[in-house]
This record gives structure tokens, C-alpha cells and sequence, in this order.
């Protein structure tokens, strides 16, 4: 009966030892977070969490004025936009910050005082860059620096803090984070890793945009504390100009310098402050597949009234020229800013297509204004259906930091012929075009942003940086923070077409790429006017893409409503102005 | 009736199984059938031979009431001597002396035997057979008689499931016990069922019934068992009768018991068959290339608004292209392909690719063999079996096979002791080809990519790129596959020891072993988009090991007390026991990519820079005091309690127990005196009641742990990918039990001579403290609230079984046959949930206090627009979007503003303000039922099974081409439906068109099709004839001259034929296999289509059983 006895002592006299079982695969939280290396895996937790990649991070300016789409934001259309469709009231990303800067003291002994400081930088960073983000869509958000309790009722159920109060903070935490943030090679060498460097650029990004927004939406009574920010973007710009090794990429050929930064595999170094790696068989994305598959993208498209902007090569405005509205596609890219066919398809454009290097031309179905963005695609038709880019994208870069600079400097006033020179002349001349100070200011563009200004060094700023920062994800926050809505409600033009029924040929290549009909069946060759495009003058005219799309601006929109359910979870929030009690 | 006499052995078990009182099952009652059909066939053989008779005796045989039984068989003993009473009750039997016994037997009646003697008048009355009542059935922890039997418990023979065509048990056993769902994801061999007793009892840690094969755990597994080796199966459905499985059995319990070592001298036993399998549901698609591309460009225009590039995104698509395809298609004897000025190919094919893709017939085979026998010390039964089928595809190597073997003998040590051991072990082999694609489904691919003006070769003979695209390439070239191997060991061994009589005490361990390995392999393979133009896809290849080792261990000892009373009225039955148990599974998986050599997948001949490795586990360990007290007074009087203490490793120490009682009434009504006037026709009339709790702790374990996970990034930190962590998950603060009440009345009803029974019963179940989602609070807090034991749910449901047997005469022979029908049904309903704004989730995932397990919001459609001003005088339906530009026309949908606010939209997306949205169906099926026949005459039997659900409502997904075709995207499958005027097009502007305006895309998320509606909500009902199976059982003197015991042949079929309302609407589903996806492969239901999973198919059998 040795069983039987066996049986009872191991169902009964042990009992809660034998109900009681660890996890052999998982760290208990208790014993976590007390070494550097702990610290640094759980900030690279924050890189693979938190950072956007591939698709979010090449079309964020899809829903802006200077990209038309298949599908426009239902957000824009129309006055339909409602509380219950918002989402973006999540606030994971600040819980896993919150417990890491709360749980870090249980390193400070183990490591330096510099290494233990960088770490806290780096989860101030991510709580600057979570706040910003919010800030950016709701205004007034709640603002905890603590991991939040299921039992702390008074501050899960708080009203929201004050803009003002909650730009404090991130200011503070980016502060830190520039201060104290490692400048160490090991940090800052793959670009790939947070620095002090990082830190000074999203600080910059973050003041420019938050001295400007107070500077413009003067509804908000914070005018005199514009400058303040204007300040603080510019210092940290001077902190990057003087002390960090990151220069601007200028030294290749100006007819694909620019690109290279976007369609190298590996990020460059150089210009790059911040970005996403990717690599062959490792990481890929599908930016290439998206923007040139017929039925997977959104057929993203440049405007007309954007591609105006570009300058002449001889640093003269494109929109000076006469019969510069009723040029060809073919004519327009001439002698133009070495951007522009480095940022769409030109008549020059050439790919990789079954293995062989030749001309294409503008695809219908792929383009609906004929200005195909090719800045981040890879010149080989083999991506074409598959996630096999591999080009690394930047996400903060030198050249950002300039136009910030500079933007910050003319906003202030300050901006003079030296800072011109450090700044906005460089990157000109990076593309071939002369860099010297414009006499006056430019009408098509002061008639653009709506007479807003006509401070020449503002208008050619915000020209610089369309041009330069096409598509890289901060466009449409430039519209809102200069109080630009109603630029969202500009028709998306696209290439001007002189006569209906008339073929023609983009790239003389001797094939016909385009006809404009009323009649006949759509093709990747041929528009027929109708439902989706019609000519801006009726048989003659810009190509007029989603006309019938009811974009509509209203000054509320600057802000997104608070969720319905998030007001229904606790109605102190309140609701953004406009948008309902 | 000691002698043992073969015939007379079975005759006896005909008898009382037969007559069998609550739920004999159509396979015991037919194989019963069977065996007396052999009987009555060898006497009728006799008979004919008829050897000189001496001596006549006649008679009359009667019931105890005095009225006559016609049909009694008489023969007289040892030989094949016999006749049959007529409908007076009278025989007449020349017998061969004084010396000769007379056997008289008859259904539901104790066959006598009498010497014959001097007499030449022998009346008979014949008594009516109890036995039936007292069949052993199989309850937990033991055996009880059927008459004493009073929870909710159903047994069948093993015979059900021993003769059909199915690797595994499950499919078999659909459509036989009332209460008992059991669903299959597809029809793939090995596929696991779903088993649901009773509909739904837990909507939070969730879970099913407990399978116990021989008393120990199958983990939920019932494919390994073979099916051969099956005595009964016993089904535990109500609380109570669970109950002394405790926590574990809150699902019901299925108990397997194996068959016995049986004494006597060795008998072999083989049963055999081939099958031959065929897909049931063939979608009807359209294979013209000009007919689909008209179909796609359509569809494209009107839901894109724009020029389609291309046809999705490798397909080239131009005027040129067309023109030349209505050119081809006018002329069939032009070529399918040419090359363009650019040196490319372009098709022109109309390839059937389910044609070249899908073979018309597979074969399985089945070897079973069996040796049993031995001494009344020591006994043995040893089987094995061995079991392959092929694939459905022309190409890929498919292939299942199992290997079975069992080992099971007792040891009598002495009189108080006895020894018993059990071995199973199985092996198990699949080779499945893959496609390469993210492990995608072919018919997933087919949809995106195989239209059919695609090839699958170019003239040349190498690869299009359509063929390597949906990864037809790899099938052929056999280098893309998953193979898993599984390998199960269980060992119990069995001590029982009887003190004195009345005391058993008993002591088992069992060891299960486990490993199973998947690995996959992804290959890359060239194609010519031109002569001269090679492409590969994808851009790697890669090698996948997955390693998964189970240990669980199971120790259980009880103690038996059956004490004797001097009063015989009173009766007890003591059980009380403890169970341990203790499971420990780790699992690895190793990844890398880059094959040195496709052919040789191995990790020592690779060289790629991305790999993964990791490993995985759980633990966890049950303990439980258990205990069963029955009593019963004048057998008339039936009581038992039973209950069990429960603790669990995966709760916190301080709320790890739980205990779990249930107590059980049951009174034989007939038996009572005032019932004497209706002893005539009512055999029994038994009345149950029974109320029990069960715990359910199918959570996972640690959750009560605060544990940091660390994974591997995807993001590249540093030119390298790194180790990650984030915030730990939030520590639940309730973890325990869930608790499972059920009350359950139920009536057992025997009559007119155990030809009619009924069993009835119905229930209330209460399911409390179920783990789901704690209070709801504001996003802030930025977790999801950790789970608690915060919900609760009612269930109601009944179960009815009705039987019908009896006999008649057909050329003289007679003919058995039996009915039972069975029907159940339940309905459950959240009566607590954290879900105080009742707000609505998109697909019936969200649940709200009130509401009904299953249903389903949609809105109601009213019709078409007719013009431009129906579209303007209706209300704003612009929240449900038809097309990119979202611009209304003639031949939309037109949604019924029925809150008349003047918009069309889900209002608050709450059940109090859903906007327009109403409760439009439920997917919960109900009405589920069974028909078994079975019919047996001079050693020829046919039985049947029919099986169907009364009501399920379904409304296709999203992305579910098989019912959307090209209104899903335009490139998908064009349907042969969508090809009538039953589509609205401006040409037939037929408003009464049951499908719209062709538009693609229409179906997708928040579109007008792709919303719930009224309009194409199915009903996925269906009756399927499961299985039918003929045989015929060779007589002895056939037998004899063989040199064989007994030998059979058999002709079966499986799913013979189907039909469901939704066929009214579309044949290219399945009705019983809707479900999206496939685990095996890339698991994404929802997002695939439904109907995309392994096809189901019908299965033709030839088989023969033979005994030596």
C-alpha cells in the first residue's frame, strides 16, 4: 500500500505547495527594472511600441492640402464629423511610461548617476512625445505623471488640465530629456536610439509648433506666451547648429542628394537625428506596394497648387512666369527646383521595371492629378505587391532642424540675412537652386495662406518647408497651428489639359500616357470626366479630381472632439468648443 | 440461463439490451439487431436442414397478464431447431425427444428454457425482462444500473462510432446525445470537434467538457482515441452528476471507457475498410476570363469611382490587353497567351482553377485488429489500428496517418487484491502543403489572385506568376509544406483491493506524455512575366520548428463502502476519494530564414540573418477531495449526494478552494401500488430531480502574478533586433471559481412492452462569478481593466428523446426496426455583466446585462432606390457607405430609418439607443436533432443518421467571396449567381433584384453590404443525411466453412446529402462547416473568408468485420 500512502501525502499534507506553481518564462515585476540593462530593454519597448513606421509614417500628410486621395479623412467631409466617431483617447502608451519612471528608482543604486539620468530622460522623452501627440488633437488633456490606480477615483475622474499647464510639462520633461539625454557615441551613432540630440529636435518640433499655435489662434488668449515657445524652439535649433555632429547631406549630386535621404537602405547618419531602420529580410515595409498598386493604396497624389511652389533653379518663383498656369505637365518640370522630380514622377523618371531600366509615365489609377509621389519608393516594379521595401525612413533630420530655426527666427522677427544663410540657402542649394535672399515677398504665395501674411521671410519659410518636408509627416500640423483650415477645402488640382480627346505623350517615349475624354471606358491612359474629375474650365483646364467630394472646413475642427465614450466615462472632461454641450 | 451456449449468451444480451429502458442508442439497439438477425437466420438455416423429429410439442405462449405473444422464438436447445409463435401465441415444434430443452425468447421479455420430458403441451409465460434496467452505466467514479440512474446522464455503445469512416471519434458522434453539440471548424481528418454540452455556460475564462478516456484527462482531445477500441460512452450533462468532478467538469463530462480484457480463449477480432472521400460544396464560379473581367471592371468602376491600373496589383490591365481578350474569347482556337511589344506575356486564359487545384476523389483506409482472452486471474486485451487518408489536392502529398495501439490486462494478485494496467499510445503524421504567402489559404490566394484569364504556365513550362503568387507552385513542387508529428504515451495502473466485500478501496496513477512537432517550410520559386523576364516570390525562405511536450499526472484513490442491512428496503452506497493532479507543458519554437538548400530544410544548412527563438510554458495542478453517498429505500426511492472540495495552482492562495455540491431525488412512480392498473402497459414511469454546482477554473495560470513578458523587437535598435519589455498587466483582484448551478427535472417513460420510451428533461442553469472584464473606467487608466469574477448568465434549455421498436413478419422472417428521434435546445441570457452603458460591439463580442447569448444587430433593408428622387426623399444614409465618393444611385441598398430621425446610423451603438439597428437574428444554433433508423432482416441491416440544426442565423463577413464574389473586392471570384438578372443593372432595372447596383468593395467594413442587415442575413439551418450504412452478416454454416467466428460486410456513406433554407440564396457554402480559416495555417477568421476551410466531404465506405 506504498501507493495508497504515496497518493495521500502528495493530494493532502502538501497541499498548498503543490498548488502552488511559478512562471518559468517571465520575470517577476518586482525583481525587474533594477539594472542598465534592464533599463534599456525596457526603453526598447518604447522604440517598438511607440514609434510609426512605414505607411503612417510616409502618408501622415495624406489628409492635408497638399495631398489628394481616393478616399479623403471622413473627418473633412462635410459636417458629419461627430463625437461618437473620434477615436484616439488611449492612453496605454502613458500607463507603460508612468510605471517605468515610477518603478526606476530601484535602479538608481546600481548604476551612475549620468546613466540613471539619461534613463529617466528617455521615458521623459516618450512622455513628451505621448502629451504632444495629445495635445496636437483634443488641446486640454488631463495630465498625470504617475501610473494611475484602479482605486485613484479623484484622478481618473478629473477634469482636464489646461493646455497651458500641460505644455508646461512637456516642456519641463523635454528639458530633461535635452539635458540629461546621453550625447554618448553609443547612443547617438544609429540613429535608431533616443539621444540628447533626439530630444533637442522633438523639443524644437514641439515649441515651433506650440509658439505658433498660440501665436495664430489668438482665440485662445495665449499670445503672450507665443514667444516664449518661439524661444525655446530656437535655442534648442542653436544647441543642435553648434553642438551636434548632424550636418546636413550636401556634398552629391543635387539631382539625387534629397531623394537618397528617403530611399537608402541604411539612414543617414549625417542629416538623420531619429528614423526607422529597415533591413532585407528583417524588417520590411510596403510603402512601395501601397503608393503604386492599383487596388491597395489611396492613389496619393500631389496638387497642383503645391507643385506651384517649387522654385526655378535660378531661385526665381515658378509663379512669376508667364503662362506658368496653362503649362503642360511636360514644360512645368523644367528647370525647376532639383526637389520636385526627386519628390514626384517627372517626364525624366525612369524604373526598373521586369528587370529592365525604362521611362514611366503618370498611371491613372495609380495618380488622380498626374503628380505621383515617388519620394519613398524604391525604383524597381518587384515591390509591387510584395512588403519587400527595405529603405530606411527618417522620422527627425538636420534639414527639419533648419526650417524650424528658421521658421522660429521669422516668426519672432528676427530673421535676417545670416540666419537666411544658415539656414534656408543650404538646403536650396542642396538642390540646385540659388540660395539668395528673395527681394520681395511672393503674391501667389501670400494669396495662398490667405493673405495672412505678406512677411516675405514667413512665406518663403513656409515655402521651404512644403518643398522641403513634403510627405514627411508634418504638414498638416503646420496647417493647424498657422490657422489654415480652409486650405483643406481647396479643390485637388492637377495637371493642366489643354484640349479634350488629345493624347498625349508625358515622356516621349511614343507612347500615349493620357487622354482626356467625356466619353469611352477609364483607363490607366485615359480620364473620362464624370462622376470622379472634370476640367476646372469645363473642356479645358486643371484636372479636377473628387470635386464632388464635399470637403468642408470649420474652425472647430482644430481640435477633435473628446470621444463620446470617454465624456461618458466621466463627464468632467467637457467637450472641445463647437462640438457639442 | 447459466449454460453458455454462444447463441444463447447473445440471445440474452439481445434481450435485455433491446429492450434496454431509457436511451438504448440506435447503434447498440442495431447492432443488438444485427446479432439476433444472425440468429434468426442460423435457425431459419436449421430449420430447413431439418433433421428427423421424434416428437411434436405445441403450445401457447403468453405475457403475465395472460394475452398471447405472438413472434416468440422457440428452438430447441443445441441445435438449429426451431420456429416462431404465430398470432394466437401458438407453435408447434418437432423435437428430436424427451431429452430436448425448449429455449423460448422474445423481445423485452426473460427468455426460459423447459425440458421437454414427456410433455406434448408446453404452455409458456413468458415475464417481462427487467435487465435493462439494470445495464451497467458509466458515471464518475464508478458504474450504476440504469434504473437507479437519476441525473442527466446518456450512454451509448461503442459500435457507434467503431464502423464509421472517421479518423476521429467526434464527427460520429454528432446528432446522438441529446444536449450535445458538437462543431467542426472543417472537414479536415484531424480536425478537433467542439463540444458543447448544453449549450453556452461560460462567456468568461470559458472552456469544454471534460473527455476522460478510461478516467483520465484527454485534454479536450477526442482524435486520438481508437474508435475501435470503444465500449461506451457516457456523457454527464447536468451539475449533479458532474458534480464529483468538480472544477473540471462545468462543461459536462464525456466519459470513454475502452473495451475489457475479457476471459476465455484468445479472440482476434479485425475490422477493415477502404473509403472513398468526395468535396461536398463546390462554389459555382465563373471561369470565362471576359465575362469575370467585365464582372471586375464594373464592379471597380462603381465602387473606386476611378480607373482601375491594373487588376490588383501584378495583373496588368489595358485597352490594348482587352481588346485582344474579346478578340480570343470569339475565337476559342486562338492562343491563350501571347507577348506583348515589351516582351511580356499576356493571358487570355479561362482556367478553372479549382480544377486543376482539386482532385474529384480521395481514398482513405482503416485496419483494425484486436486480441483479447485469458484466465480468470489474468486477462488481456490488445489492439492496434492503423489509419491513412490522402489529400484533396491534384498535387502537395497530403496525407494523414495514425497509428493506435492499446494494451490493457488485470492481474487477480489474490482474492483482495487485484492489479490492472492500460498503455495507449499513438502516433500521428500529417503532411499538409502550404502556401508560402504568410501562410495564407490556396483559396484565400485564388480569391486575390487567380482569375481566370491567369495560367498556370507559360508556354515554355515555367511558373506564371499567378502560380507562384497564390503558391500553387509550391504545392507542385512539394517544397512548402507543414508537417506535425504527435506522439501521445498514457499509462494507468490500477490497484483495488477488497478488505471485505463490502469495501473496495481503490488506487490509480496515470502518466501522460506528450510531444508534438510542427514544422514548416517556405520555399521561393522563380517565374517568366516574359520569356526573358524572371521574377521570384517571396524574397525569402525560411525554416519553422515548433516543440510542444506535455507532462500531466493523475493520482486518484477511493474508498467504497456498500454496507448490508438487515432490512433489505434500505440501500447505501459510500464513495469518497481524493484526485491530484499536475500538468507541465513546454513548448519551443526556432525560426530562420534563408535555406542554403531548398531541398533540405534543416537548421544546420542555413545562413540568414533573421531568426527567433523562444519558449513557452504553463503549469498547473488540481487537487480535490471528492465524495458520493447513495441511498435508496424499497428501490423506489432514489437519493444521492455528491459533492467535491476543490483547490487550484491557478488562484491566489487565499481564494484557491472551492467546494461544489449537488444532491439528486428520484422516484419510480410506477412501482408505487396506486400504479398497479397500468402495469399492463407502462414498464416504468420514473420521475428526476436533481440540483448541483461545479466550478470552472479554465483560466490561465499566473494571472494572479504580476510578470514582466520580454520579447524580441521587430523594430531594428542599433542594425540589430533587441530584447523589449513594457508595463506588466494589472493584477486581477478577484481570481476564483466561476460557479456552474444547474436544476434539472426530468422523467424517464417506458411502455408497452420497452418498444416506446421517452425521456424528457429541462433545465436552469446559473452560471456566476464568471471571469470577464471588471468595471468599466475612463481610458486614462491606460489598461484594460483586469478581470474578475463579475458576470453572470442563465441558460434554459430541454432535451426529449423518443424511441420506437418493434417487429413484424415480411416473407415469413422478421423484420426489426427501431426509430429515435432526439431534439434539444437552450437559450442563455447575460444577467450581469460590466457593461453599464449596454453599449453594442461590432460582431456580437461585447455583452450587456439582458442580453441574449448570440443575437445579432443589424438594420433593416427596404429595398432598392428606384431613382434620384427616392435617394433625395430619403433619410441621410451617407454614415453607410456605398463607394469611395459615397454617392448614392438607383439600385442601392435602401436602409429603413427606423428611429424616423432622419439619418441612418447606429445612434449610440448602445442596445437602449441603437439608431436604426434592431435584433435581426442569432447565431446561436438551436433545435438541434437527431433521427436514427435502423431496420434489420435475415442478416441484411440498414441504418441510418440524420442530423440538423432547426435554426442558426449568419451573415457572411466581410470578406466572405464565396457569398459576396466581386461585390466583395472586384477581383474576387465572380459568382455564377451574380451572373442573372437577379443583380440590378442599369440595363435590367429590376428593383425586385435580390442583389444591388454591382459595386465593389460593397461588402467591407461599414459599407452597405458589409453591414448587418435583415436582407441578407441566411439561415443556416440545415438536415444532413450523416451517415448510411448496409450490411450483411454471413450465416454460420458460411462462417464455418471459412473457419471464422463471425464475418460481415458492410456498405457505409457519410454526409449522402444536405439541404438548408440558405440554399434559396447560394449552394457554395456548407452549412454545417461555415467558419472562416484554418488553425493549421494562418489563423485569421473574420478577416478570411468563410467556407475557405478544409472542404467536407462525402465519404463512401466498403468494410468488413470478421472475428476468429
Amino acid at each position: 500500500m506504498v501507493l495508497f500512502g504515496t497518493v495521500l501525502s502528495f493530494g493532502l499534507l502538501s497541499c498548498q505547495d503543490f498548488l502552488t506553481v511559478y512562471p518559468e518564462n517571465q520575470m517577476s515585476s518586482e525583481e525587474f527594472l533594477q539594472t542598465e540593462k534592464d533599463m534599456e530593454i525596457y526603453c526598447n519597448g518604447f522604440i517598438q511600441r511607440i514609434l510609426p513606421g512605414g505607411l503612417s509614417l510616409c502618408y501622415a500628410d495624406a489628409n492635408s492640402d497638399n495631398v489628394a486621395t481616393r478616399t479623403s479623412t471622413s473627418f473633412l467631409i462635410g459636417d458629419t464629423w461627430r463625437p461618437e466617431d473620434q477615436g484616439g483617447w488611449s492612453w496605454t502608451t502613458l500607463r507603460d511610461i508612468n510605471w517605468y519612471l515610477d518603478n526606476l528608482p530601484r535602479a538608481k543604486s546600481n548604476v551612475s548617476e549620468a546613466t540613471y539620468n539619461h534613463y529617466e530622460g528617455v521615458g521623459r522623452f516618450w512622455r513628451a512625445y505621448f502629451y504632444y501627440d495629445m495635445v496636437k488633437t483634443f488641446g486640454d488633456v488631463p495630465w498625470y505623471d504617475h501610473e494611475l490606480q484602479s482605486t485613484d477615483h479623484e484622478a481618473l475622474y478629473k477634469p482636464r488640465d489646461s493646455r497651458e499647464f500641460v505644455m508646461d510639462k512637456i516642456l519641463e520633461d523635454l528639458n530633461f530629456a535635452s539635458q540629461y539625454c546621453s550625447s554618448d557615441i553609443k547612443v547617438v551613432t544609429s540613429s535608431t536610439k533616443i539621444s540628447r540630440w533626439v530630444a533637442l529636435a522633438f523639443k524644437a518640433r514641439v515649441c515651433l509648433l506650440e509658439g505658433t499655435y498660440r501665436k495664430y489662434h489668438t482665440e485662445l488668449g495665449l499670445q503672450n506666451s507665443a514667444n516664449k515657445f518661439l524661444n525655446e524652439a530656437a535655442g534648442a535649433c542653436e544647441a543642435l547648429m553648434q553642438e551636434s555632429p548632424y550636418k546636413l547631406v550636401a556634398d552629391g549630386d543635387v539631382k539625387t542628394q534629397y531623394r537618397s535621404l528617403f530611399t537608402n537602405d541604411d539612414l543617414n547618419t549625417r542629416e538623420v537625428i531619429l528614423g526607422v531602420a529597415y533591413k532585407t529580410g528583417v524588417r520590411m515595409h510596403n510603402v512601395t506596394w501601397y503608393t503604386l498598386s492599383a487596388s491597395a493604396g489611396s492613389s496619393w497624389s500631389m496638387t497642383k497648387q503645391f507643385v506651384n511652389q517649387y522654385l526655378m533653379l535660378d531661385g526665381t518663383r515658378f509663379t512669376d512666369k508667364t503662362g506658368y498656369e496653362v503649362m503642360s505637365y511636360t514644360e512645368e518640370f523644367k528647370n525647376r527646383d532639383n526637389r520636385m522630380a526627386q519628390t514626384l514622377l517627372s517626364p525624366d523618371y525612369e524604373r526598373k521595371v521586369n528587370g529592365t531600366v525604362r521611362p514611366v509615365a503618370p498611371e491613372w489609377g495609380i495618380t488622380n492629378t498626374g503628380y505621383e509621389i515617388i519620394k519613398w519608393i524604391i525604383d524597381d516594379d518587384v515591390h509591387i505587391g510584395m512588403t519587400t521595401s527595405v529603405n530606411s525612413l527618417p522620422l527627425f533630420r538636420f534639414g527639419e532642424v533648419l526650417l524650424n530655426y528658421a521658421e522660429a527666427k521669422a516668426e519672432l522677427g528676427e530673421m535676417s540675412e545670416a540666419v537666411w544663410n544658415q539656414t534656408i540657402k543650404p538646403l536650396r542649394e542642396r538642390a540646385g537652386v540659388n540660395g539668395a535672399v528673395p527681394a520681395t515677398y511672393d503674391p501667389y504665395l501670400a494669396a495662398y495662406y490667405l493673405n495672412q501674411t505678406t512677411d516675405k521671410w514667413i512665406l518663403e519659410v513656409r515655402r521651404e518647408r512644403a518643398v522641403e518636408m513634403a510627405s514627411e509627416q508634418v504638414r498638416y500640423d503646420d496647417i493647424m497651428r498657422w490657422k489654415m483650415g480652409e486650405l483643406l477645402e481647396l479643390p485637388w488640382y492637377g495637371i493642366y489639359i489643354g484640349e479634350l480627346n488629345k493624347g498625349y505623350d508625358f515622356n516621349g517615349d511614343g507612347t500615349i500616357d493620357l487622354t482626356v475624354s467625356t466619353t469611352g471606358s477609364a483607363s490607366t491612359s485615359r480620364v473620362v470626366l464624370g462622376s470622379a474629375f472634370r476640367l476646372s474650365e469645363g473642356d479645358h483646364g486643371y484636372i479636377d479630381y473628387g470635386y464632388n467630394i464635399n470637403r468642408m472646413w470649420i474652425n472647430r475642427k482644430y481640435l477633435r472632439p473628446i470621444p463620446t465614450s470617454a465624456l461618458q466615462m466621466n463627464p468632467n472632461l467637457g467637450q472641445n468648443p463647437g462640438w457639442g454641450e | 440461463m447459466s449454460k453458455k451456449i454462444i447463441f444463447e449468451n447473445r440471445e440474452r444480451d439481445v434481450t435485455h439490451n433491446v429492450s434496454t429502458m431509457s436511451i438504448p442508442t440506435r447503434c447498440k439497439t442495431l447492432s443488438m439487431l444485427r446479432r439476433r438477425s444472425l440468429f434468426v437466420l442460423m435457425l431459419l438455416c436449421f430449420c430447413s436442414f431439418s433433421l428427423m423429429a421424434q416428437k411434436r410439442v405445441t403450445g401457447i405462449v403468453t405475457d403475465p397478464m395472460g394475452d398471447p405473444v405472438p413472434g416468440t422464438n422457440v428452438v430447441e436447445k443445441g441445435t438449429l431447431n426451431g420456429t416462431i409463435t404465430d398470432v394466437t401465441g401458438a407453435y408447434t415444434l418437432e423435437v428430436t425427444g424427451a431429452n430436448a430443452t425448449l429455449l423460448f425468447s422474445f423481445i423485452g421479455y426473460t427468455s426460459q428454457e423447459i425440458l421437454v420430458g414427456e410433455r406434448s403441451i408446453i404452455n409458456v409465460v413468458l415475464s417481462e425482462d427487467t435487465q435493462s434496467l439494470d445495464e451497467l452505466i458509466v458515471v464518475g467514479y464508478g458504474t450504476t444500473r440504469r434504473r437507479n440512474l437519476i441525473g442527466a446522464v446518456e450512454q451509448i455503445s461503442g459500435d457507434i462510432v467503431a464502423e464509421r469512416a472517421n479518423m476521429n471519434v467526434s464527427r460520429s458522434l454528432q446528432g446522438q446525445v441529446p444536449g450535445m453539440t458538437i462543431t467542426l471548424a472543417d472537414g479536415k481528418p484531424s480536425r478537433n470537434a467542439s463540444i458543447s454540452l448544453r449549450g453556452t455556460s461560460s462567456i468568461g475564462a470559458g472552456g469544454s467538457a471534460l473527455i476522460l478516456i478510461d478516467g483520465v484527462e484527454a485534454h479536450g482531445d477526442l482524435t486520438t482515441v481508437n474508435p475501435a477500441d470503444i465500449e461506451s460512452i457516457s456523457v454527464l450533462k447536468d451539475a449533479s452528476s458532474a458534480a464529483i468532478y468538480g472544477a473540471k467538469g462545468a462543461f459536462g463530462v464525456v466519459l470513454i471507457t475502452t473495451k475489457k480484457a475479457s476471459e476465455g480463449k484468445a479472440r482476434v477480432n479485425y475490422n477493415g475498410g477502404v473509403s472513398m472521400h468526395k468535396r461536398i460544396f463546390e462554389p459555382d464560379l465563373v471561369w470565362n476570363g471576359l465575362q469575370w473581367t467585365d464582372g471586375w471592371y464594373k464592379s471597380y468602376i462603381e465602387g473606386q469611382g476611378t480607373a482601375p491600373a491594373g487588376i490588383n496589383n501584378v495583373f496588368k490591365y489595358n485597352a490594348d490587353w482587352y481588346n485582344e481578350l474579346v478578340k480570343r474569347d470569339a475565337d476559342p482556337t486562338l492562343e491563350k497567351v501571347r507577348v506583348n511589344q515589351n516582351g511580356e506575356y499576356e493571358y487570355f486564359g479561362n482556367t478553372n482553377w479549382f480544377d486543376i487545384i482539386y482532385k474529384d476523389h480521395t481514398l482513405s483506409t482503416e485496419h483494425n485488429l484486436s486480441v483479447s482472452g485469458g484466465t480468470e486471474k489474468a486477462k488481456y486485451y490488445v489492439s492496434g489500428r492503423y489509419f491513412n487518408q490522402g489529400g484533396i489536392y491534384t498535387e502537395g502529398n497530403e496525407d494523414f496517418t495514425q497509428y493506435n495501439f492499446r494494451a490493457k490486462g488485470s492481474l487477480q494478485l489474490s482474492k483482495q487484491i487485484m492489479v490492472e494496467n492500460n498503455t495507449d499510445f499513438i502516433r500521428r503524421s500529417i503532411h499538409q502543403p502550404m502556401v508560402m504567402y504568410d501562410r495564407q489559404l490556396l483559396p484565400r490566394m485564388l480569391q486575390h489572385q487567380g482569375y481566370p484569364m491567369t495560367m498556370p504556365k507559360n508556354p515554355d513550362g515555367t511558373w506564371t506568376e499567378t502560380a507562384v503568387y497564390i503558391g500553387w507552385a509550391g504545392f507542385v513542387e512539394g517544397t512548402s509544406y507543414q508537417h506535425n508529428n504527435k506522439f501521445d504515451l498514457k499509462n494507468t495502473t490500477t490497484v483495488t483491493y477488497t478488505p471485505i466485500k463490502q469495501l473496495i478501496l481503490k488506487a490509480d496513477y496515470s502518466y501522460y506524455f506528450n510531444y508534438s512537432e510542427r514544422d514548416r517550410v517556405e520555399n521561393m520559386y522563380d517565374y517568366y512575366t516574359g520569356p526573358l523576364f524572371k521574377g521570384t516570390r517571396h524574397t525569402f525562405n525560411s525554416l519553422e520548428h515548433q516543440g510542444y511536450n506535455n507532462e500531466y499526472q493523475a493520482s486518484n484513490f477511493t474508498a467504497n463502502y456498500m454496507p448490508e442491512f438487515n432490512n433489505p428496503d434500505h440501500k447505501l452506497n459510500i464513495l469518497a476519494g481524493v484526485n491530484t493532479e499536475h500538468k507541465y507543458t513546454r513548448n519551443h519554437s526556432m525560426y530562420r530564414r534563408g535555406l542554403i538548400y531548398e531541398q533540405k530544410p534543416t537548421f544546420a544548412l542555413m545562413d540568414g540573418d533573421y531568426y527567433t527563438l523562444n519558449q513557452t510554458g504553463s503549469e498547473w495542478s488540481y487537487a480535490g477531495l471528492l465524495y458520493r453517498v447513495n441511498y435508496s429505500f424499497k428501490d423506489r426511492y432514489l437519493m444521492e449526494m455528491s459533492g467535491r472540495y476543490d483547490g487550484s495552482s491557478k488562484f491566489p492562495s487565499n481564494q484557491r478552494f472551492g467546494f461544489f455540491p449537488s444532491g439528486q431525488l428520484g422516484w419510480i412512480v410506477s412501482d408505487e401500488s396506486f400504479m398497479s392498473g397500468t402495469k399492463k402497459w407502462l414498464d416504468m414511469f420514473k420521475l428526476r430531480f436533481t440540483a448541483g454546482s461545479l466550478g470552472n477554473g479554465a483560466v490561465d495560470p499566473f494571472l494572479y502574478m504580476s510578470n514582466m513578458t520580454i520579447g524580441r523587437t521587430s523594430a531594428i535598435i542599433d542594425g540589430a533586433l533587441q530584447s523589449y519589455t513594457y508595463a506588466p498587466d494589472n493584477v486581477p483582484s478577484t481570481l476564483t471559481w466561476e460557479t456552474n448551478t444547474t436544476y434539472d427535472v426530468g422523467f424517464d417513460f417506458l411502455a408497452l412492452r420497452n418498444r416506446l420510451s421517452l425521456v424528457f428533461d429541462y433545465y436552469h442553469r446559473y452560471t456566476t462569478d464568471m471571469f470577464t472584464i471588471g468595471v468599466e473606467l475612463p481610458a486614462v487608466f491606460g489598461a484594460t481593466v483586469p478581470k474578475g469574477n463579475n458576470a453572470d448568465l442563465k441558460t434554459k434549455g430541454w432535451e426529449v428523446s423518443l424511441q420506437w421498436q418493434d417487429y413484424f413478419n415480411v416473407a415469413g422472417k422478421p423484420l426489426n426496426y427501431s426509430i429515435r428521434g432526439m431534439l434539444w435546445d437552450s437559450r442563455s441570457w447575460v444577467t450581469k455583466y460590466n457593461n453599464a452603458l449596454k453599449s453594442l460591439g461590432t460582431y456580437s463580442t461585447t455583452y450587456y446585462e439582458g442580453m441574449e447569448i448570440g443575437e445579432l444587430w443589424g438594420y433593416r433593408v427596404e429595398g432598392l432606390f428606384r431613382d434620384q428622387d427616392d435617394i433625395n426623399n430619403h433619410a441621410d444614409q451617407s454614415a453607410i457607405r456605398v463607394s469611395a465618393q459615397n454617392i448614392l444611385a438607383p439600385g442601392d441598398l435602401k436602409f429603413a430609418d427606423l428611429n424616423e430621425d432622419g439619418f441612418i446610423n447606429n445612434g449610440a451603438n448602445t442596445a437602449d439607443d441603437p439608431g436604426d439597428r434592431r435584433i435581426v437574428g442569432n447565431t446561436s444554433i438551436r433545435y438541434n436533432y437527431g433521427v436514427n433508423l435502423g431496420l434489420n432482416w435475415n442478416g441484411i441491416g440498414l441504418s441510418a443518421v440524420i442530423q440538423g440544426i432547426g435554426k442558426r442565423d449568419w451573415y457572411p463577413r466581410t470578406e466572405s467571396a464565396y457569398f459576396w464574389g466581386q461585390y466583395d473586392r472586384p477581383y474576387s471570384f465572380m459568382l455564377q449567381l451574380h451572373t442573372t438578372d437577379n443583380v440590378w443593372t442599369e440595363e435590367n432595372q429590376n428593383y425586385d433584384a435580390y442583389w444591388p447596383r454591382y459595386r465593389g468593395y460593397l461588402s467591407g467594413s461599414g459599407k452597405s453590404m458589409g453591414v448587418i442587415n435583415d436582407r441578407y442575413l441566411q439561415n443556416a439551418a440545415y438536415v444532413r443525411l450523416k451517415n448510411m450504412q448496409v450490411d450483411y452478416s454471413f450465416n454460420s454454416k458460411i462462417c464455418n466453412l471459412l473457419h471464422v467466428q463471425d464475418l460481415r460486410l458492410y456498405v457505409a456513406g457519410e454526409n449522402l446529402w444536405t439541404w438548408s433554407p440558405m440554399f434559396k440564396v447560394t449552394r457554395n457554402f456548407d452549412p454545417e462547416v461555415i467558419g472562416a480559416g484554418d488553425v493549421d495555417f494562418r489563423s485569421t477568421s473574420g478577416t478570411d473568408g468563410e467556407g475557405y476551410g478544409y472542404p467536407q466531404q462525402a465519404t463512401y465506405t466498403f468494410g468488413i468485420n470478421v472475428t476468429f
